[in-house]
């Protein structure tokens, strides 16, 4: 597929390029953001530390050793340690589990399996098809069958392995499906495949001057979270549990395990300090095992901990989504895609997880931050025998690139000319700015002057000169170099989840203390919400604190995902702080008799009047005489994103197809 | 009974012969700031410093991952955690560099890799003195190589490894009596024991009295028995402080080749720069920086297993030269020595010549003749601290342009290492072609040799 043929080294004539009216605009304003003097920055810089670079809010807690994790927590005395049973196989049916000779097996306290949940023994978190424990069917090999309770994390573990030696477990090993090509050939899919078009694309490959094709795998990867999967469940005095969790997604984990036991939401607390390290997998993929520890909880009345070892994480979580695409373009002789179809295959694993989101993705990010013309994208969602494979940095997105990347390199053998030269006359730009799932792309000046201004300042023509003698002289390595833009798109595609809540709470000293739902996984977010307080009641950072996200603290969130977790938290912070200073405000012009209008936050202080008259209430008294006054310090905050415009499609020429909708992403981020 | 120094102060602890470092801080003293990520010896994330007293008096650190290193080697030791470093609220130079360089992110690694960065700084220090010399690139990787982060693309941590020597010495310094290098070994009982014999009578007297005993040197092989297949061991021998297996010794055999006997690396500093100027290239850990193992599991006693572990694993390294043991089943007669050559050492996967009751003495390291070409190399997933998936060692010598003397090996191709002598019509003889070392010798491998 792949013809290789000599690459022009010298700079193309860039006239060719016919940057789009506004990209002056766009470079006056990249310019002032990154120089402090933008809208932005100017709105940004100053108080509590918004906007400039501060220290983790867990950093001195990081390299003391006295950041907690989950293994670290303070536990009860007569707490239960847990460990898994896996499948030793990717595919059969279990024929039989005696759990009564596990139970009786030394040092075994209590065990588990799918015939002791009282609730759901589905745990899916978007469609079903994640039993919490094997049934009949066994889908992967490292699927959970059973789960064992004893005195030391040791004790379990040695319980797992003396309970298979003893034999209670006998499967009907069947053969496996590890190929999601072959899969997707036999249409076994996890969910029904989806179908983008814009345009008579099969005219536009007829009529092309040059036609490039390929395929290309692209593959998985391990999260490899140092922190692995670990959860501490203590019963409650009522029917419920607390679940401390190692997690992305606190309120899911929370429906599951009430699910799971058959009780009410508001019985169970998930609470979340942070994590060492999510990157995806700790989205879905925290919750089986908090499922499994509530489970045995509620039925022993003693805490339970699961923390699963390294290898055993490993084998029983999903992985990045390995894919398998395919392009087959149209180009004219400028190199420039005047249309085609591509096909991604997601290897989803067993069940649907997440996997519908994530191929949605991988489609709507085929096109990368070039027009593809008219085109098709078709996305598969193959079911094999592998864990269910899940979200990971990027969801998705990464994969889709790949292709049309691949593709641009191709096109560059084809034509004869630098790859770089062939992405900038593919890029969006005005007149080809509709994606194939009909979203006009916008800030396309922005677009080309970053990549202009990267391939100035990496010197791009000089080092690519130099690579190119580098490899004559060098028969067996070679060097390479690209430049790639990349379009994101932030936040969530399934548009319920575009909220976020927030807890402010005012002490009478004066500190204050911000809950919201997103959670800590080593980003920064609790650092960031920090500022976003600091700044909003100009107070310093170290005023500032946050805890856990708990459940009851903020309810119903999302999950911390999508790129989104600090605009939609920041924004709900900040909504509860707005709120709070008007009431505190009011409060204030009435109390002191000063003029409400102009009245601000400044350096710690109310700030009222101008000149001779000014006034400065300090933050504290402030604070105490607002709680005399009876008036409340404490303030709920919201934040949903605004609706987009796009409209889906309908889809055409494929009987089992659904049309997503677009993403709707409040802002596109173009990241080179 | 372990006595130990525990960030300076004195400890006793009682703890089975296959109880972890790690086990020990985390379940029996309730210290959770060293954490556990892989328990295999491959993250680092577990990484504390063990200290030793040296001949002057001072404590000398190496950084070690706690998950593999049985808690009985902390006997008369100083170990220093996480916890130990800062004063008050002042913290250890490679704490504050951290914080200041944004190096931590989600944190997990960041305990293990504060405990790297801080055995560094003393090294540093007692080196160079107040003012230590800007760090090299090799040696910060060769610091830094045992310890993963999946966060922060190691750049922050790298500018804080470079900002931690500028920071001046004082409050930082961590309160450490000198440990106790005389402390008594620990005691045996009938039913369990950690055995640490200082002399080789005494190890060979422990081999034939318990062959069953597994020895241990760092655990890099050994100690995942334990953490991943959950065995137990109730006698355990250990050989880092059999002051015998201590040496390297310069050498010329009676065959007239001249090289080195080499145990463990011991205080080989000196040496291991000869070493490599001799061989350029094999590169002793001691001073390597690209294909060896990380800090933690390369630290003093690990060598064992790197360079002919009794355990041995097939993907490792095999390097001409000859191993020489000592002991046997016989009674009575104390140091019966004999030596092999390698290529006899390994019989199949982790089985080799030895005899019940026999240990590794030393291995026989030759010196590289002037004319004489080495050329070792590695493939594996990860460049520090991971197994090879294959190891290829290639020595020749060219005499009027044509290849002499030939030597191929190969590990990770088999269940025992690979090697291939250059025999008349394999590629000794052949003229050294451009884009193909040995033309059809080369092919002929190809064919029958496949990983």
């Amino acid at each position: 597929m792949r013809t290789l043929t000599r690459l022009s080294t010298k700079a193309p004539d860039t006239r060719h390029v016919d940057l789009d009216t506004d990209a002056a605009a766009a470079r006056r304003d990249l310019e002032g953001r990154i120089q402090g003097s933008g809208p932005v920055a100017r709105e940004t810089l100053g108080q509590g530390g918004a906007g400039s670079a501060r220290a983790h809010e867990s950093a001195i807690k990081h390299v003391t050793g006295r950041a907690a994790y989950i293994d670290d927590l303070q536990v009860p005395a007569d707490y239960l340690h847990l460990a898994l049973a896996l499948s030793p196989v990717a595919h059969g049916r279990l024929r039989r589990l005696d759990l009564d000779r596990v139970r009786a097996l030394p040092g075994v306290v209590d065990a588990v399996g799918f015939h002791d949940v009282p609730g759901h023994t589905d745990i899916g978190p978007v469609f079903p098809g994640d039993p919490l424990f094997v049934d009949e069917e066994i889908s992967y090999a490292g699927q959970v069958l059973f789960a064992v309770a004893a005195e030391s994390h040791r004790a379990a573990r040695e319980a797992v392995k003396a309970a298979f030696d003893a034999g209670v477990v006998e499967i009907d090993e069947q053969p496996a499906s590890l190929d999601p090509v072959a899969a997707a050939e036999r249409g076994e899919f996890v969910r029904p495949t989806h179908i983008q078009e814009r345009g008579d694309w099969a005219a536009s490959l007829e009529d092309a001057a040059l036609t490039v094709t390929g395929e290309q795998f692209v593959g998985g990867q391990e999260h490899f979270y140092l922190e692995g999967q670990a959860c501490l469940v203590t019963p409650t005095e009522d029917e419920g549990v607390v679940v401390h969790t190692s997690n992305q997604h606190p309120s899911e984990t929370q429906k599951l395990v009430a699910e799971v036991l058959g009780v009410p939401l508001h019985a169970v607390t998930v609470e979340v300090r942070r994590m060492g390290g999510g990157f995806g997998g700790k989205e879905t993929q925290a919750s089986p095992w908090a499922c499994v520890a509530a489970l045995i909880s509620r039925r022993t009345g003693r805490a339970a901990k699961l923390r699963l070892p390294r290898g055993e994480d490993m084998r029983v979580t999903g992985k990045r989504h390995p894919f398998h695409n395919r392009y087959r373009l149209g180009v004219d002789a400028q190199g420039v895609i005047q249309g085609g179809e591509i096909t991604v295959i997601g290897d989803c694993g067993y069940s649907p997880d997440l996997s519908d989101a994530i191929v949605d993705r991988a489609m709507f990010h085929a096109d990368n931050a070039y027009s593809l013309g008219q085109a098709r994208v078709t996305g598969h969602r193959a079911r094999t025998h592998f864990a269910s494979n899940t979200a990971f940095r990027g969801f998705g997105g990464p994969q889709g690139m790949m292709v049309i990347e691949a593709a641009m390199d191709d096109i560059a053998r084809r034509v004869g000319e630098d790859p770089l030269t062939i992405r900038k006359r593919n890029l969006y730009r005005q007149g080809r700015d509709i994606t194939h799932y009909g979203q006009s792309v916008e800030q396309l000046g922005l677009l080309h002057e970053l990549v202009e201004r990267l391939e100035a300042s990496s010197d791009y023509w000089a080092r690519r000169r130099e690579i190119a003698a580098f490899n004559a002289q060098s028969p067996v390595v070679k060097r390479g170099l690209a430049l790639t833009p990349v379009k994101f798109g932030i936040s969530f595609t399934a548009q319920h989840l575009n909220q976020a809540g927030a807890l402010l709470h005012v002490y009478t000293d004066g500190s204050v203390q911000i809950n919201h739902g997103g959670t800590e996984m080593g980003q920064g977010l609790h650092t960031k919400i920090c500022q976003v307080v600091a700044r909003e009641l100009a107070l310093d950072l170290d005023a500032v604190r946050i805890t856990a996200t708990r459940t009851d603290k903020v309810p119903n969130t999302s999950p911390t995902a999508a790129s989104s977790g600090a605009d939609l938290n920041g924004m709900a912070a900040r909504d509860a702080c707005l709120t709070l200073k008007a009431r505190l405000f009011d409060f204030a012009a009435e109390h002191y008799e000063l003029d409400r209008e102009g009245m601000r936050l400044e350096d710690g202080a109310l700030v009222a009047g101008i000149g001779e008259s000014q006034r400065r209430i300090p933050w504290g008294e402030l604070v105490q005489t607002a709680y005399f006054g009876r008036v409340s310090l404490s303030e709920k905050g919201f934040y949903a994103t605004r609706s987009s415009t796009t409209t889906a499609r309908p889809a055409r020429g494929a009987p089992s197809t659904t049309m997503p909708s677009a993403p709707r992403w409040p802002r596109c981020a173009w990241t080179p | 009974m372990i006595d130990f120094l525990l960030n300076g102060q004195p400890r006793r602890c009682e703890a089975s012969p296959d109880t972890s470092v790690l086990e020990l801080l985390r379940d029996t003293l309730g210290q959770t700031g060293t954490k556990e990520g892989c328990a295999s010896g491959d993250c680092g994330a577990c990484t504390v410093a063990i200290g030793e007293g040296d001949a002057a008096g001072k404590t000398r650190y190496h950084a070690a991952n706690a998950c593999i290193t049985p808690a009985h080697q902390l006997q008369g030791r100083a170990l220093v955690t996480v916890e130990g470093l800062a004063r008050g609220e002042t913290l250890h130079p490679a704490q504050a560099a951290m914080v200041e360089h944004h190096g931590s992110q989600c944190g997990f690694c960041t305990p293990g890799i504060v405990m790297s960065l801080f055995t560094l700084h003393e090294s540093q220090r007692q080196e160079d003195g107040e003012r230590p010399a800007p760090l090299t690139p090799e040696r910060l990787e060769a610091a830094l190589g045992g310890n993963l982060c999946r966060c922060t693309g190691y750049r922050p941590i790298r500018d804080a490894a470079l900002a931690m020597g500028d920071s001046p010495r004082g409050a930082s310094r961590v309160a450490r009596p000198s440990p106790d290098a005389a402390a008594p070994a620990t005691e045996a009982t009938p039913e369990a024991a950690f055995i640490q014999p200082t002399t080789l009578e005494a190890l060979i007297a422990e081999r034939r009295a318990h062959p069953e005993a597994p020895i241990v040197a760092g655990g890099t092989d050994l100690w995942l028995e334990v953490t991943q297949r959950l065995a137990r061991f109730p006698r355990v021998v250990d050989i880092t402080r059999v002051d015998e297996l201590a040496a390297l010794e310069e050498t010329t055999l009676e065959d007239g080749r001249a090289g080195w006997w080499i145990w463990r690396r011991g205080d080989v500093r000196a040496p291991g720069a000869a070493v490599r100027r001799a061989l350029p290239g094999v590169r002793p850990p001691a001073a390597s920086s690209g294909l060896g193992p990380g800090a933690q599991p390369r630290h003093p006693g690990r060598q064992h297993r790197q360079r002919l572990p009794h355990r041995r694993h097939p993907a490792g390294a095999a390097r001409p030269g000859r191993a020489a043991m000592a002991g046997g089943p016989r009674d009575g007669d104390g140091m019966a020595e004999r030596e092999l050559p390698l290529d006899d050492f390994f019989l199949d996967y982790k089985k080799t010549a030895l005899r019940e009751g026999e240990v590794i003495r030393a291995i026989f390291l030759p010196r590289t003749e002037p004319e004489r070409h080495l050329k070792v190399w590695k493939l594996s997933k990860r460049r520090e601290d991971d197994i090879s998936a294959v190891l290829g060692a290639f020595a020749w010598r060219i005499e009027e342009g044509v290849l002499r003397d030939v030597r191929l090996a190969f590990g990770g191709m088999a269940a025992i290492p690979a090697t291939r002598r250059g025999r008349r019509g394999d590629a000794g003889g052949a003229v050294p072609q451009r884009g193909g070392l040995c033309g059809g010798p080369c092919r002929r491998w190809r064919r029958t040799s496949s990983p």
